[in-house]
């Protein structure tokens, strides 16, 4: 494939791919693990109940730049049949996001012509196959699946404060009933262009630029803070339940924390 | 005072803080102005202009009479702010002291200096003005803020609230209207000024009846923000302050219940200390279990200072008389009556006389010419005054409402609002206790049936709220006259800028005789207390003066902020969304200095900037350029849409093939330049410039969407990451980290291979900006520090070293390759920056600024961009002029640098168009300098490109 370059998948096992945001949760306390070729932020300290009592009590925010992200591009009704043939018959519906059957990917509609794909790292191979085997299919329609995982870090806000934290940065309106579980919508965020996804009830993620995720870190660490919340690790996450289907976080692979 | 149900402060605790360096002892619950009122103190402020003791006067926030300095933050307000342990309180404007100001020589002065005084005093002579600017800008002003501050101390916050409604006022009438429209199912924020909801419920008896409507409304689930001023109304946005945080709610309807403000009155002596609203003795009784005095006169325009004296009498405190200006006794003089207390009926205050505090009131007739001879001189300690209540409309007008003058009520009221705006309470005319809750309940109703709330029974409840608010009884109200006129002496129409009734009629004689241009010329409303006190009595003034209705006067316009909030809340919390590259964090172990290069945060050098630049010609040099724009172009017809959008050739371009092209806009001119890469058929690799990556994402994303093309578009600027392998031993170092053949056979000048470099999946292109053997590097961001430590580790025994930003402008200007927008401008042609062979002129197909291309190429530029040297050392300015064969500018010099490898100073310049010739002599106007340099037309470093081919 011509666009490999964009695709963070190295050959060599000495190769790690990390987050924008890694030396910042680094320094945060965070303790690394390598999972399906990323270093992620796995925990914070040795006590996990503090973090899963922000995300219970208070807020949490979480690294989730690993995520597999994919842009693709098509005219609508190629768009709506190459999602069916991947991920069954999902609605696409402008501001709300669909979430594949097995629960491991997030369809979200940008426009009838743009597509955001979100899924666990583990996942995200095979769904970008699939895709890819499906544009293949569609023919002479031009399809275009451009691996954006590097393009845009990604934050989950976790908590009963969760909606609290966006506003100290974001002026996206994410009460319930406006932005119900699994409304996508585009807008500025921390005076950046960005995506928020109702992921759950008290579960919201953030999309920036990948050049702005330390940037996105600092805000939501220091608006958190005021809030009595603080950095969760993707294990923390996982266990609270409610994310994407692969949040197991995959098997470790060993220590990646040098 | 004894203990009072209702009251604020909590007894059984202390709290002190120090006045002017004095030890002042307090309650919790008790405000810095009622504790130094407790303790003594009368004159709380010197004035703005006068210099004339201040004293308490509304106890509520909104005049300027209280203004002190806490913990050296200025302009804050005594009466409403809480007292702290350890807090530090000052008096502003006054020297040496609160007691003795030297500068209330200037009330001496006062016939001497009206407004407008310094305009036409200080005009002459002109030379003096920077003398008279010294002293005018020392003598003016409230308060003093540090010099200089290293660092910001206090942390404010943005907090953005969307609601269903917002209610503005937490009084009565507002918790009336949030409870209405939460209880049926609507969100509801509350924000109230006060530090506890009730408004005058809380000093007027009802504070029981206050702690339950609000204990309904947190039931009913309204947010309540306390102590949370509404700043202004800008399109539906209301920005609420609350401590250290802006809230910036938007609702979809806004209920404003703010209530009115009782007005002053204008006599001489009107701003003595002890001259007082009465709501602010009573805030200071009832809240606070402070008296007030010990010997009240007061004068009142309705029901609200007859209130008031039977309250003081309640408390003890003496009342010798009440002026009431109405005419007739209301039903409620009655038990004041019935005490013996003196009530006139059409009487007023025409003076009060004191010199530190308030000694006597001088009352009389209201109606003119009855005064001469009844004047009655009361004792006392203590005048309050009640003129009435003025709407606290501001808001409501800034939200699109419209007011209009009820000459029954004597003040102008709401006559229209937009249909996502309801008004209730005093705000309303709705004052009455009674009155102000059942326009509560139905202003929420109201607000909840507009958003599709409610249902029959809510829609009755509304319908049998409105014919109750018909029935009413409002009870009667006296207009007072505009100024009794009386004996001499100051008579304020504005507290906060000191303007005098004379003052009004003086600016109505100069010719400012509209109510606008009063306010410019003597500064009446502009002050601290917005026109809370002085809108009224100066529209009152200037309809006496001009004969006009007051209807024809007007008012102001009422701006924003309504209520005083210090601009660091305004300011919030810093964002500064900087861009780093993957390989920041080791950019900063490296010891890069990092400086601002469009929104990134970029390397500049890593301490030795020559020694970088060296290190690229001799061995190799390392620079991160993960900040170029980069662009996917694919689709079947991506040659043809890159061909219309570029003025030379890309169709033609083959996979695994690189071409510069310079981007151009309809007339012609450089807007971006970069690379064009063939990845395969289908797809094009574009690179733009690290400050144009934005504007051509836009410009590509514009063109397609006009075109309609069979194309797709994705920015992958931030995806991707690059770095640049450059020098002669560029070629070894990449070769241990691929497998790729790297042999310049295999892989030549502007060749594009994939390849995996450690590991890592790679696009390397062979160009070279730097004028070296290099190899540009792309590759997902993800992999920015492995990959980069990689080539260095590989390159350690080469002497490989990351280079910078600056020794990156050094190479590249060796090779006279330009930067856009540094060595361009927006009349640069192609042609002018020498790069005529970037225009295909004979291209069959039409592109973006063909017709201006090909008349720029009939009719050659004035200038041209050339290089230049200079030999004795000197490094030209950056837009230092060039001068022409006569000595007139004719150019400038865009870059210019010395160079270590070359031994010499080099640049380039923008030149008449005779001197773009090898050797041709020019001259350098540099600050004041000429200096002599020649022009270079061809790159100083490897002009043949031989190297960068190698
Ligand atoms: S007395 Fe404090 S603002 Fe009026």
């Amino acid at each position: 494939m011509s666009l490999d370059f964009t695709v963070p998948v190295a050959s060599s096992e000495e190769r790690t791919a990390r987050s924008p945001m890694e030396r910042l949760a680094r320094a945060a306390g965070a303790s690394f693990e390598r999972r399906d070729g990323w270093n992620v932020a796995a925990g914070y300290g040795g006590d996990a109940s503090v973090e899963a009592a922000r995300i219970t009590d208070t807020v949490g925010f979480c690294d989730r730049s690993a995520l597999t992200k994919l842009d693709i591009q098509a005219r609508a009704e190629v768009l709506a049949d190459l999602v069916a043939r991947v991920a069954g018959g999902l609605e696409l519906e402008p501001g709300r996001a669909s979430r594949s059957p097995d629960g491991s990917t997030w369809w979200c509609p940008i426009t009838p012509t743009r597509l955001l794909v979100l899924s666990e790292p583990r996942s995200g191979w095979d769904v970008h196959t699939a895709l890819d085997g499906a544009a293949s299919a569609a023919g002479e329609q031009l399809v275009t699946i451009a691996d954006v995982s590097c393009g845009l870090a990604a934050l989950t806000l976790a908590g009963p404060g969760a909606g609290e934290l966006l506003s100290r940065f974001c002026a996206i309106d994410v009460r319930p009933g406006v932005t119900p579980v699994a409304a996508f919508r585009p807008g500025s965020v921390a005076r950046t262009p960005g995506y928020v996804l109702r992921e759950g009830a008290d579960r919201l993620l953030i999309l920036v630029g990948w050049a702005l995720g330390a940037y996105l870190w600092e805000v939501v660490a220091d608006a958190a803070g005021h809030l009595g919340g603080g950095p969760v690790g993707t294990d923390a996450l996982a266990a609270a339940g409610g994310g994407l289907s692969a949040t197991a976080a995959g098997v470790a692979e060993g220590s990646a924390d040098a | 005072m004894p203990p009072k149900p209702g009251e604020r402060i909590d007894r059984s605790t202390s709290v002190e803080f120090s006045f002017d360096g004095k030890k002042i002892t307090a309650h919790e619950g008790d405000t810095v102005g009622s504790a130094l009122y407790a303790a003594g103190q009368r004159t709380f402020s010197r004035s703005f202009k006068y210099h004339r003791r201040r004293g308490l006067m509304c106890c509520a926030g909104q005049c300027p009479n209280c203004l002190v300095a806490v913990d050296g933050a200025p302009g804050i307000r005594a009466c409403t702010e809480p007292v702290r342990e350890g807090a530090r309180v000052e008096h502003m404007n006054a020297r040496p002291s609160l007691g003795v100001d030297a500068m209330a020589i200037t009330d001496a002065a006062g016939p001497f200096t009206p407004p407008g005084f310094y305009y036409k005093t200080f005009i002459r002579p002109r030379r003096l003005w920077p003398a008279y600017e010294w002293v005018l800008r020392h003598a003016a002003g409230l308060g003093r803020l540090p010099r200089e501050q290293a660092e910001r101390t206090w942390r404010t916050e943005y907090r953005r609230r969307h609601a269903d409604v917002l209610v503005v006022g937490g009084g009565d009438a507002g918790l009336n209207a949030a409870i209405a429209a939460a209880e049926l199912g609507a969100d509801v924020v509350l924000a109230d000024e006060g530090a506890e909801l009730g408004g005058r419920l809380l000093w007027e008896g009802g504070h029981d009846h206050a702690r339950k409507l609000a204990d309904r409304a947190r039931a009913a689930g309204v947010e309540i923000l306390t102590s949370a001023p509404a700043l202004a109304h800008f399109d539906g946005l209301v920005p609420v302050w609350q401590g250290d945080t802006l809230h910036q709610i938007r609702a979809r309807h806004h209920v404003y219940a703010t209530g009115a403000i009782e007005q002053p009155l204008v006599f001489p002596g009107n701003d003595l200390p002890g001259v007082m609203l009465s709501g602010g003795a009573r805030r200071l009784l009832g809240r606070y279990g402070v008296r007030p005095g010990n010997r009240a006169v007061i004068v009142t325009a309705s029901d609200r200072g007859i209130r008031t004296a039977i309250a003081l009498r309640e408390a003890g405190i003496e009342v010798p008389a009440v002026a009431d200006l109405r005419a007739e006794p209301s039903r409620a003089c009655s038990r004041l009556l019935s005490q013996g207390v003196a009530v006139l009926n059409g009487w007023t205050v025409v003076a009060a006389r004191g010199r530190r505090e308030v000694r006597a009131a001088v009352l009389a007739p209201v109606a003119a010419g009855e005064s001469h001879g009844q004047d009655r001189e009361v004792e006392c300690d203590l005048v309050l005054v009640s003129g009435g209540d003025s709407p606290a409309s501001a808001l409501i007008t800034q939200a699109g409402g419209r007011t209009e003058y009820d000459s029954a009520r004597g003040y102008f009221r709401i006559a229209e609002v937009p249909p996502n705006v309801t008004v209730t309470g005093q705000v309303a005319g709705e004052g009455s206790f009674q009155t102000a809750q059942i326009s509560g309940e139905h202003a929420g109703l109201q607000a909840a049936h507009a958003l599709g709330l409610g249902d029959n029974r809510s829609r009755g409840r509304a319908q049998e709220l409105r014919s109750r608010l018909a029935a009413a009884d409002r009870g009667a109200e006296a207009v007072p006259p505009a100024e009794v006129p009386h004996a001499a002496g100051k008579a304020f129409a504005c507290l906060c800028e000191d303007v005098t009734a004379k003052d009004i009629h003086r600016g109505i004689r100069e010719g400012y005789d509209s109510i606008e241009l009063c306010k410019r010329f003597t500064t009446v409303t502009m002050g601290p207390c917005q026109g809370r006190m002085c809108q009224l009595p100066s529209v009152r003034l200037m309809a006496q003066d001009t004969g006009q209705s007051l209807e024809q006067v007007g008012t102001t316009t009422a701006r924003p902020p309504w209520s005083t909030v210090p601009i660091g809340a305004l300011a919030g919390r810093p964002f500064e969304p900087a861009k780093r590259s993957s390989i920041h964090g080791r950019h900063r172990e490296l010891g890069a200095t990092v400086r601002w290069a469009g929104d990134w945060r970029r390397p500049y050098d890593y301490g030795d900037p020559e020694g970088e630049a060296l290190a690229v010609h001799r061995s190799a040099g390392l620079i991160d350029v993960s900040t170029l724009g980069k662009l996917l172009v694919r689709g079947p017809e991506a040659g043809e849409f890159l061909d219309r959008l570029y003025p030379n050739r890309h169709s033609n371009l083959k996979p695994g093939r690189v071409r510069y092209g310079v981007l151009t806009s309809d007339a012609g001119r450089i807007m971006d330049d970069g690379t064009v890469t063939r990845v395969d058929e289908m797809s094009f690799y574009v690179t733009t410039t690290s400050s144009g990556a934005g504007a051509v994402e836009q410009w590509f994303s514009w063109w397609l969407a006009d075109w309609g093309m069979d194309v797709h578009l994705a920015d992958v600027t931030q995806a991707v990451s690059a770095v640049n392998l450059a020098g002669p031993r560029s070629r070894e170092i990449l070769t241990r980290l691929t497998d790729l053949d790297c042999s310049p056979e295999a892989f030549s000048y502007l060749d594009a291979r994939h390849a995996r470099v450690a590991g890592v999946p790679c696009l390397l292109l062979r160009i070279g900006f730097v004028g070296e053997l290099g190899y540009e590097i792309h590759f997902p961001a993800a992999y920015g520090e492995d990959l980069w430590d990689a080539i260095l580790e590989a390159g350690a025994g080469e002497d490989i070293r990351p280079f910078g930003l600056e020794p990156q402008r050094v190479l590249r200007l060796q090779k006279q390759h330009i930067i856009v927008g540094q060595d361009t401008d927006s009349e640069s042609t192609p042609f002018g920056a020498a790069m005529p062979w970037a225009v295909k002129l004979d291209k069959e197909q039409a592109f973006i600024g063909k017709w201006a291309l090909a008349h720029a190429a009939e009719h050659p530029a004035t200038t041209a961009l050339v290089g230049f040297t200079l030999d004795n050392g000197h490094v030209p300015t950056e837009g230092a002029v060039v001068l022409d064969t006569l000595g007139h500018a004719a150019g400038q010099v865009t870059s210019a640098r010395s160079s270590r490898q070359l031994e010499r100073v080099i640049g380039m310049a923008w030149v008449p168009a005779e001197l773009a010739q090898a050797g041709a002599p020019i001259t350098i106007l540099d600050e004041g300098s000429r200096r002599s340099a020649s022009v270079v037309t061809e790159p100083f470093h490897d002009p043949s490109g031989k190297l960068l081919r190698s």
